[in-house]
């Protein structure tokens, strides 16, 4: 720790959602008794949004304070520090209860706390009306508390925990409503596959306490970044320690062969897609890679690993959103396919530039999630696109503001996505030479991807705000959503639009903003990448090259997205006409989910009908009802000895003192 | 006359073989009563015998005599404790038979 002040006041960020969370929820259970009385009452639960937003307000509000302070001091001195108390204290073995406010965690606390009261506003508009509007705001703010926890923790415990704590809530908002039945499997989906992750998580924590003997997140990184060399074996340990991590980081960042469960966690009300499941949640894995630089700088093969995940989950991603028809659907795909994109930054080195896509994608991202969640609400709950169309004309705040998202996403130039998503291609490109030209192959994935992207974005535009009204008119009417929704949804499209400026390119001769405001941070792992050649520029001429690049492939796809697809969905159905088998695979993900469903869980519940039948039923069952029949059988036979003849008692005393009679005298 | 030790054995066998013939066969609690008396004073006689095969110098062994006026001591009190709870049974069941008390029977 540089500074030896303490700023207790830090606690209040995390402590904020977590009093609202239970004040939020305290109303809802004061709704429910008051439902007893009155079946439509709701009146205490009404309050629970403004709790909720308050927290998140006075959160982003000391996110910001925390964020000034750290801008006043220098550059290296950048860590506000709390610790409550020193926690757990086995041998060696020393873990600190305590928060650290450093450049990283300032960027992720701004993206949490901003995003999250913008999504929280409009929650209150979206779920109004819902019965468990209470129980609702409670499991958001809850969430809010466990991510903070997560970014703000000084040790990798504390990382856990928030890491469990937002998996918890991201479960229970996923099946948030149970009663349909699929969203409750789709939790417990993604429960169990986070838990594949989490295992990891923990192995990987544990080589750590081996290796370095702390958890504390500052010591390991500046441990590995002032190391002038390693052993064979502890270079083993570190490579070994950060696949695990990593491991963990496609469990909760939803990366091959993990990212199943996303898709799925769509079964949750919007905002929630838009908060955990595209702006802040699955972002921790990311989160964490930065964090830790350093280890994964100087684990040799991991990063290249990283990257091939990386640039595989986009490709899979983004292929497979172009034959989505339900609008989240389209999203979440997109996500999975963007936070690949991210890993792909991250195996090239590109700390900062995972970190800036990272928030732009929370922008747009969310921006575009809330936008599907008011044109779900205005078409009362219709999610497939092909029974959408031509909603421009009745929800026109909603299409702009969605507009400015997908073109974000699509990566239009001068839009936030296509500064973020050009500069993570440019690292891959000019990562290009190393482990025989593998990064030429993963900088043209994620080219292709871009394609992709733009195509699969104005699909979605296309379908939904264009061409003809395929909704039932009788029966639907389209409707703008109130305030409370759309201005969230303004304040996101400019951020959405803006967000660029936070990291524009070298060859514009401005300063990177949040490569320089990272930097403290990022540094120690790029001085182990620089010393092991992993460091490279692009000239000036490359990199406009990139760029043009860039913009022809986004502005050529969106073009074509569009036209193939404004008239109709007369463009899909000839795809699924002319390359069924292309499109069925597409649709399914790569057929990676009903692999699953063969390999794993079949055989699993082979197994499990087996031990439940014959080991549980038969054995387990049988020893125990065998014993119980046993006894009862011996006492019905030897009951009947005891049969109140005062007579046969005395025989039996006369016998029994005979007996040890002629045994003593035998003996 | 001097009667041989074995047949005050017999004797005493046999009134305990008496007793516990009566305490099986009978019912009436008054007279299995009578019987754990009987068995007590066969006991006591083979306490006597015994004492007088152990004789020092044709004085008897002191513990015999000793332990049979223990035992009619504890006799007396049992015949009390054995009366009363035959009244007490006969309040309860107004009747003294053995068999009138087999609640606990499994």
């Amino acid at each position: 720790m540089q500074s030896h002040e303490s700023h207790a006041w830090l606690w209040w960020i995390p402590l904020l959602p977590l009093i609202g969370s239970a004040i939020a929820g305290a109303l809802h259970l004061a709704t429910l008794r008051a439902r007893k009385s009155d079946p439509q009452a709701s009146a205490p639960a009404s309050l629970a949004p403004w709790i909720a937003c308050g927290a998140m307000l006075g959160a982003f509000v000391l996110s910001v304070t925390g964020f000034l302070e750290l801008r006043d001091l220098e550059p290296s001195a950048r860590a506000l520090a709390s610790t409550a108390h020193d926690w757990i204290s086995i041998g060696g073995l020393d873990v600190d209860l305590g928060l650290v406010l450093d450049p990283l965690s300032s960027v992720m606390t701004l993206v949490i706390t901003g995003v999250g009261f913008l999504i929280h506003v409009y929650a209150s508009g979206y779920m109004k009306g819902d019965r468990g509007y209470g129980k609702f705001f409670a499991y958001l703010n809850l969430f809010v508390f466990a991510m903070l926890m997560l970014v703000l923790s000084s040790s990798l415990l504390g990382v856990f925990i928030g890491w469990e704590g937002v998996g918890l809530c991201s479960f229970l908002l996923i099946g948030f409503w149970y009663e349909k039945g699929w969203p409750a499997e789709a939790a417990q989906k993604a429960f169990v596959m986070n838990r594949v992750g989490d295992a990891c998580f923990l192995i990987g924590s544990f080589l750590l306490i081996r290796l370095f003997g702390t958890l504390d997140l500052k010591t390991i990184a500046d441990t590995v970044g002032s190391a002038v060399s390693f052993t064979d074996e502890q270079a083993l340990h570190m490579s070994l320690a950060a696949l695990f991590l990593f491991g963990g980081c496609c469990g909760k960042s939803a990366q091959f062969p993990l990212f199943t469960w996303l898709p799925d966690a769509m079964a949750g009300p919007t905002p929630v897609s838009a908060l955990i499941h595209a702006a802040t949640m699955v972002t921790s894995g990311i989160y964490l890679v930065v964090r830790l630089n350093p280890l994964f700088a100087a684990s040799g093969w991991v990063l290249p690993l990283i990257a091939i995940v990386g640039a595989l989950t986009a490709l899979i991603g983004g292929s497979t959103a172009l034959v989505q028809r339900d609008i989240k659907k389209v999203l979440a795909y997109s996500t999975v396919s963007q936070l690949g994109y991210m890993f792909l930054a991250l195996g090239s080195g590109a700390w900062a530039a995972a970190v800036f896509h990272l928030v732009t994608h929370a922008f747009f991202k969310a921006l575009l999630f809330l936008g599907a969640g008011s044109v779900i609400h205005g078409m009362h709950g219709e999610q497939d696109m092909h029974k959408l169309g031509g909603l421009r004309r009745h929800m026109p705040r909603t299409y702009i503001t969605f507009l400015a998202g997908a073109a974000a996403l699509s990566g239009l130039p001068l839009l936030s996505g296509f500064f973020s998503k050009d500069e993570i291609l440019a690292h891959a490109f000019a990562s290009g030479g190393l482990y025989y030209g593998l990064y030429y192959g993963l900088w043209a994935v994620g080219v292709i991807t871009a394609a992709l992207t733009a195509y699969y974005t104005s699909r979605m535009v296309a379908l939904t705000f264009f061409g003809e009204e395929r909704f039932d008119h009788h029966h639907v009417h389209p409707h703008e959503s109130p305030l409370v929704m759309t201005l969230p949804l303004m304040v996101l499209a400019v951020l959405s639009i803006l967000g660029g400026v936070l990291g524009l390119p070298p060859v514009l001769h401005v300063p990177h903003l949040l490569a320089e405001w990272l930097a403290p941070v990022t540094d120690a792992g790029n001085k182990i990448l620089a010393a092991s050649h992993r460091e490279h520029h692009l000239s000036h001429t490359l990199e406009w090259i990139l760029l043009g690049l860039g913009s022809a492939i986004a502005l050529g796809f969106a073009h074509t997205g569009f036209y193939a697809h404004r008239h109709g969905t007369a463009q899909d159905e000839f795809f699924a006409h002319k390359r069924p088998t292309l499109a069925a695979t597409l649709g399914d993900a790569w057929t990676i989910d009903s692999r699953y469903a063969r390999i794993i869980v079949l055989p699993l519940r082979m197994l499990s009908f087996l031990i439940a039948v014959v080991v549980d039923q038969f054995a387990i069952d049988g020893l125990v009802n065998g014993t119980g029949r046993t006894a009862r059988d011996i006492a019905q036979y030897s009951r009947r000895a005891v049969d109140g003849s005062l007579a046969s008692y005395a025989l039996w005393m006369g016998a029994g003192a005979l007996a040890i009679c002629a045994l003593w005298m035998w003996s | 006359m001097n009667v041989p030790t074995e047949h005050l054995l017999y004797l005493s066998a046999g009134l305990f073989a008496l007793g516990v013939l009566g305490f099986m066969v009978r019912r009436n609690v008054i007279v299995v009563l009578m019987c754990v008396e009987l068995m007590l004073n066969a006991a006591n006689l083979a306490f006597l015998a015994a004492s007088r095969q152990h004789a020092l110098e044709g004085k008897p062994a002191l513990q015999g005599p000793v332990f049979a006026i223990f035992v009619i001591t504890v006799a007396a009190a049992e015949a009390a404790v054995g009366l009363a709870l035959i009244i007490a049974l006969y309040r309860l069941k107004q009747s003294a038979e053995t068999d009138a008390a087999a609640e606990m029977k499994g």
